[in-house]
């Protein structure tokens, strides 16, 4: 192969590699455009609620193990059936806790309950606020508050 | 809430990539050509080092100057020190000088003058391609001139006057640019050598060199004054015998005469007062002519601004030369009728270049039309074997065009006719008779030219000048015009004119294939 | 998709080879052919175990890794290397062994950690962690070009630097996940500045105080840096507020004034940076060079496999397989793919940014936030640095500087971040109010 040819092989390769470098940059900048768009949608789907208890534990099964609770602004917990999240248990007061959402954040407080209202294992005695991922727990029920 | 402010970091690094992209655009893009252009750039450094050089040969092929890559270091080789003002030389240490110069894109195949081929082999990224160079000059011409000068110091330029062709530029003393041009290593040793000898072998006395022209400065003088109708081949001036002896008072400066000798001064007309190189009668010329018309006229020819040898682009750049003070790169009016007078018959302040004068000769030979000057005949293929000649192939060929009208035919035939008398007539042969290409052995022929002896003051030797150009007979067309100075050699007949004349007879009988 | 990427590595070795021999012949595509696979079968084990990350983590990695590796092939395989049961291995082949190492890395963190409770709920360990292995650094550090970044243990070196950035970032992560909501409620105002109640100052000042620490000690700016800018870009995430932001930066600038009118190291790198051809020979001649590799690149560049000219047998830019490997890619593939490569990199920030957005929990979400700076951030410093926007400081490029420290790090650095990926995708079964 001549000196001549052998050069313009090697430009042709040469921008060939950048070539191919920006398609696979585009390949990735269009799958990048289409999660952003389909990833606001999903994060507005999830922020109509403004949060959602998953519950990890509940013997009495009352709510089930397992089950995401979707929670509104106000939230009242305990035994009664006429609170927003009604929890069977025995060591679950009547009217066990409130869980509001304020200004920016989550807040827990105990209504007064008997065996008390404990978040990541820690007892309550005022409001407190809450951050995602933290653990509140009812008698034995355990949950933890999600996005 | 984390997403929220999740969205905002992430537009804050967007404008911080965006930011860092510009600052490499700009080094990449903007910056480019001036960080390319600085002395320490690698690249340059590289490429320089070890960029194979084309080859320059003589007008008839003879090899005079190459390079060889050795050692990853590429190293030019001169083959005639007669040539070394006007190729210069590459050196890695000290730069490049003369045709080295301003061919060096050329020579060394970073620009090529087609500019097509420069974006091609910029776009394909090609190996640089060197060329050779052919030069107008040839060596056997070039080499005479250089040894009737000898050990004197001084330059010599000769012009085909039809076509502005360089036939021979030579100056001495020279030296040997070999030892500059090899490993750099060696050079500053050399260049110290070469620096510390005799006058100062560096200079460039034909394109640099700025003396007192004296007499030959009457050529001027003559065809300013014809042109412009000032006088005729007939006028005189009644006072001027008397004067020839008393001298010529003009505003207060006494013109005097030179020593005649046993010439007896009479009334002379143009031929006569040129062959005698009479001061006086030329002073009365260039008052009539008058200092602005006398300036218009230099200007025309040349003077007073700097002249070219190719063109501004790609040529040798030759000093002004000045009639009166510089100032901003011009002249100055003349301060008075004295100064005027003065320059008329090339005292003064008045320093001219060899080259200068050569064109004057040569504008003068070429019927009032002066040529432009090159050297550079044409670019070529590279010869892989330099000592095999150039190839045939010939990329770009120069010059031998243009040429513009300084002065009417008629004063040019008028002057060529006086000086064609200052060699030969009765009274010319006395000073100028030394330059007849009779005595170098080309009978037949007849030359015209013109003696000068500058002046220099303060006890020094005056500088010995000739112009002239041959054949100058009538209705032949001259084939060379040369301009010759000795310097403090004494007057212009003993040494500048036989170099002069010799010079054009050898040129004659090489012509007519000697 | 999977095409253009299988063929960029080799193409890439393809051509190195042409321009470098003149030969018509592709040249060894071993280690391009090792590469492919190692990437390939990466994808699938991922896929094999359920994974159910991002699935543009890897294929990003794997191109900016490979440009990476091609530009080190292309360089003088003599200017790195190890040797490893007998055998010699050059620069490239080198690179390549840790890319394995790294994957391993990646996929056993991606796939192996289920529970990221051991890093949420020690952070205190890892923060002790962190600064035992600095006090280690310090004490047992090898120094090299002026700074200790170094520990050597029998043969292996390894920096340590790049494992305290992990680490740092966890223990970011956990704190500020805890601590959000109190250090975003009850602030202190001087002027228009508001700032957190004291208690919650320490930890950061403590910060603040280890990164100047190891700026002195360690004389690795670079790292000081990042470590600060991570932090604050944490801080900023956790708690909205550029108020802190701006006070950290301002405290830097305090302390950089200090620091350069102190010591003489800092002093020549500020000066350099300002002007570097006042001294081109000696300070300023890796900018320099560096700044002709730009030049000389232009828009297109001087074609791969064609620029880099030697200067008497040497590279002209030392440090070119690590600080200064843009320079060298910007070299040879021109300003079009310098820029390609960034935007590769900045397209791997929005995924970690992604991420972080679609986590589960806050803790998740600020580790992965940190996890995206640590690397962003580094890329811009060491790219900014090159083109003199910014000082020059010794980090290195992820996944594309020579390196086995950085590469493995990084590769862990984004198996965190499938991880945390995984879990976020893993949904749940079902959603409903109570009654």
């Amino acid at each position: 192969m001549t000196g001549e040819i052998l050069r313009v092989l090697l430009l042709v390769l040469q921008l060939g590699f950048v070539a191919l470098l920006y398609l696979i940059l585009l390949g990735f900048a269009r799958s990048l455009l289409r999660d952003l768009r389909s990833a606001e949608q999903a994060q507005l789907a999830s922020q109509a609620g403004l949060g959602r208890l998953a519950v990890l534990e509940s013997p009495e099964d009352v709510p089930p193990v397992g089950r995401t609770i979707s929670l509104g602004p106000i939230n009242s917990i305990g035994r009664n059936v006429n609170n927003t999240i009604f929890v069977e248990d025995d060591f679950v007061s009547a009217n066990h806790a409130m869980l509001t959402f304020r200004g920016r954040s989550w807040f827990v407080e105990d209504q007064g309950s008997t065996n008390g209202t404990y978040v990541n294992g820690h007892r309550i005695d005022r409001p407190v606020a809450l951050s995602y991922g933290d653990e509140l727990t009812i008698g034995r029920v355990r949950m933890r508050l999600e996005r | 809430m984390i997403a929220t402010n999740v969205r905002r970091l992430a537009i804050y690094l967007v404008i911080a990539f965006a930011i860092t992209s510009v600052a490499l655009s700009w080094w990449q893009v903007v910056e480019a050509p001036a960080l390319a252009a600085r002395g320490d750039n690698p690249q340059v450094i590289a490429a320089r080092r070890s960029a194979l050089r084309g080859s320059i040969f003589d007008a008839r092929g003879e090899l005079l100057a190459s390079s060889r890559v050795a050692d990853g270091i590429s190293r030019r080789t001169y083959a005639d020190t007669a040539f070394t003002h006007v190729i210069g030389y590459a050196s890695l240490r000290f730069g490049t000088t003369g045709v080295e110069r301003a061919w060096d894109d050329i020579l060394t195949g970073r620009a090529d003058p087609n500019p097509l081929n420069d974006l091609v082999n910029d776009i394909l990224a090609r190996q640089p391609q060197p060329r050779d160079l052919t030069l107008t000059i040839d060596r056997r011409l070039q080499d005479f001139a250089a040894a009737q000068l000898g050990s004197n110091v001084g330059a010599v330029v000769a012009i085909d006057p039809s076509t502005g062709a360089i036939l021979a530029m030579t100056s001495t003393p020279t030296f040997d640019a070999t030892p500059i041009s090899g490993d750099p290593a060696a050079a500053g040793d050399a260049m110290e050598r070469i620096s510390e000898g005799r006058d100062n072998p560096l200079v460039v006395r034909s394109r640099q060199g700025r003396y007192t022209p004296g007499s030959i400065m009457k050529v001027l003088t003559a065809a300013a004054a014809l042109d412009t109708g000032a006088i005729t081949p007939q006028t005189t001036y009644p006072d001027q015998p008397r004067q020839e002896r008393e001298g010529f008072v003009v505003e207060g400066f006494r013109v005097v005469e030179h020593d005649l000798g046993s010439i007896q001064p009479a009334l002379w007309p143009l031929s006569e007062a040129l062959q005698v190189s009479s001061n006086i009668f030329f002073a009365h010329v260039g008052l009539e002519v008058g200092g602005e018309t006398y300036l218009d006229v230099a200007r025309r020819f040349g003077f007073c601004a700097p002249l070219w040898i190719g063109t501004e682009a790609r040529g040798l750049p030759v000093a002004p030369s000045f009639i009166t003070a510089e100032s901003e790169g011009d002249c100055t009016p003349f301060q008075d009728r004295a100064e005027l007078a003065q320059a008329s018959f090339g005292q003064g302040r008045v320093n001219v270049t060899p080259v200068q004068m050569a064109l004057l000769a040569a504008t003068i030979a070429n019927d009032g039309v002066m040529p432009q000057p090159y050297v550079v005949a044409d670019v070529r293929a590279h010869a892989t074997d330099p000592g095999g000649g150039p190839t045939d192939r010939i990329i770009e060929r120069y010059g031998g065009g243009g040429g513009e009208r300084v002065v009417e035919s008629e004063a040019a035939r008028d002057v060529r006719s006086a000086m064609v008398d200052a060699v030969h007539a009765q009274l010319g042969q006395l000073y100028a008779g030394g330059a007849n290409v009779a005595n170098f052995g080309v009978p037949g022929v007849r030359t015209a030219g013109k003696t000068g002896t500058a002046e220099l003051g303060g006890g020094r030797d005056p500088h010995s000048w000739f112009i002239g150009f041959a054949d100058a007979e009538d209705g032949a067309t001259p084939t060379i015009a040369v301009a010759v100075i000795v310097e403090s050699a004494g007057s212009g007949s003993g040494r500048a004119a036989p170099i002069g004349g010799a010079v054009m007879a050898e040129w004659l009988r090489l012509e007519g294939g000697g | 998709m999977l095409l253009p990427l299988a063929l960029l590595v080799p193409l890439g070795f393809a051509v190195s080879h042409i321009a470098r021999t003149g030969a018509a012949d592709p040249g060894p595509l071993g280690m391009a052919a090792i590469y492919v696979v190692m990437m390939l079968a990466a994808h699938f084990i991922l896929v094999l175990a359920g994974h159910r990350g991002d699935p543009l983590l890897l294929p990003l990695v794997a191109t900016i890794g490979g440009i990476g590796l091609v530009m080190l092939n292309r360089l003088p395989q003599g200017l790195r290397g190890t040797g490893l049961f007998g055998l010699e291995l050059g620069m490239a082949e080198t690179q390549l062994l840790w890319f394995g190492i790294g994957l391993t890395a990646m996929l056993a963190v991606a796939i192996g950690l289920r529970d990221d409770g051991f890093l949420r709920h020690y952070k205190y360990t890892w923060a002790l962690g962190g600064a035992a292995l600095l006090v280690l650094t310090f004490l047992f550090g090898v120094e090299e070009n002026g700074a200790r970044l170094w520990i050597a243990a029998g043969p292996v070196r390894f920096q340590p630097g790049e494992a305290i950035k992990i680490v740092l970032v966890v223990f970011i992560a956990g704190y500020l996940a805890e601590k959000r909501a109190l250090l975003t409620g009850a602030t202190v105002r001087i002027g228009f500045l508001k700032i957190p109640p004291v208690p919650y100052l320490l930890p950061m000042i403590a910060i603040f105080v280890i990164v100047m620490l190891i700026v002195v000690v360690m004389r690795d700016l670079g790292t000081a840096l990042l470590f600060l800018g991570i932090f604050l870009t944490m801080l900023f995430v956790a708690t909205g507020r550029r108020s802190y932001v701006l006070l950290g930066i301002l405290l830097f600038v305090a302390g950089s004034s200090v620091a350069y009118n102190l010591f003489d190291h800092v002093r020549i790198r500020v000066n350099n940076w300002i002007d570097p051809f006042a001294d081109v020979s000696d300070a300023g001649y890796q900018t320099v060079q560096a700044l002709y590799a730009f030049g000389r690149g232009g828009l297109f560049g001087e074609g791969l496999g064609q620029g880099l000219p030697t200067i008497a047998g040497r590279l002209p830019i030392p440090a070119l397989e690590t600080d200064f490997i843009f320079a060298a890619v910007a070299e040879e593939l021109g300003l079009i793919g310098a820029f390609a490569l960034l935007a590769l990199a900045l397209a791997l920030v929005f995924r970690g940014l992604r991420v972080a957005m679609l986590a589960r929990d806050d803790f998740s979400a600020m580790l992965a936030v940190g996890l995206t700076t640590s690397l962003g951030l580094q890329t811009l410093i060491i790219v900014a640095g090159n083109v003199k926007l910014i000082p020059l400081t010794g980090i290195t490029f992820p996944f594309v500087s020579y390196g086995g420290s950085s590469l493995l790090a990084s590769f862990v650095v984004v198996g965190l971040l499938l991880s945390i990926s995984h879990r976020s995708s893993v949904a749940s079964p079902d959603e409903a109010r109570a009654p």
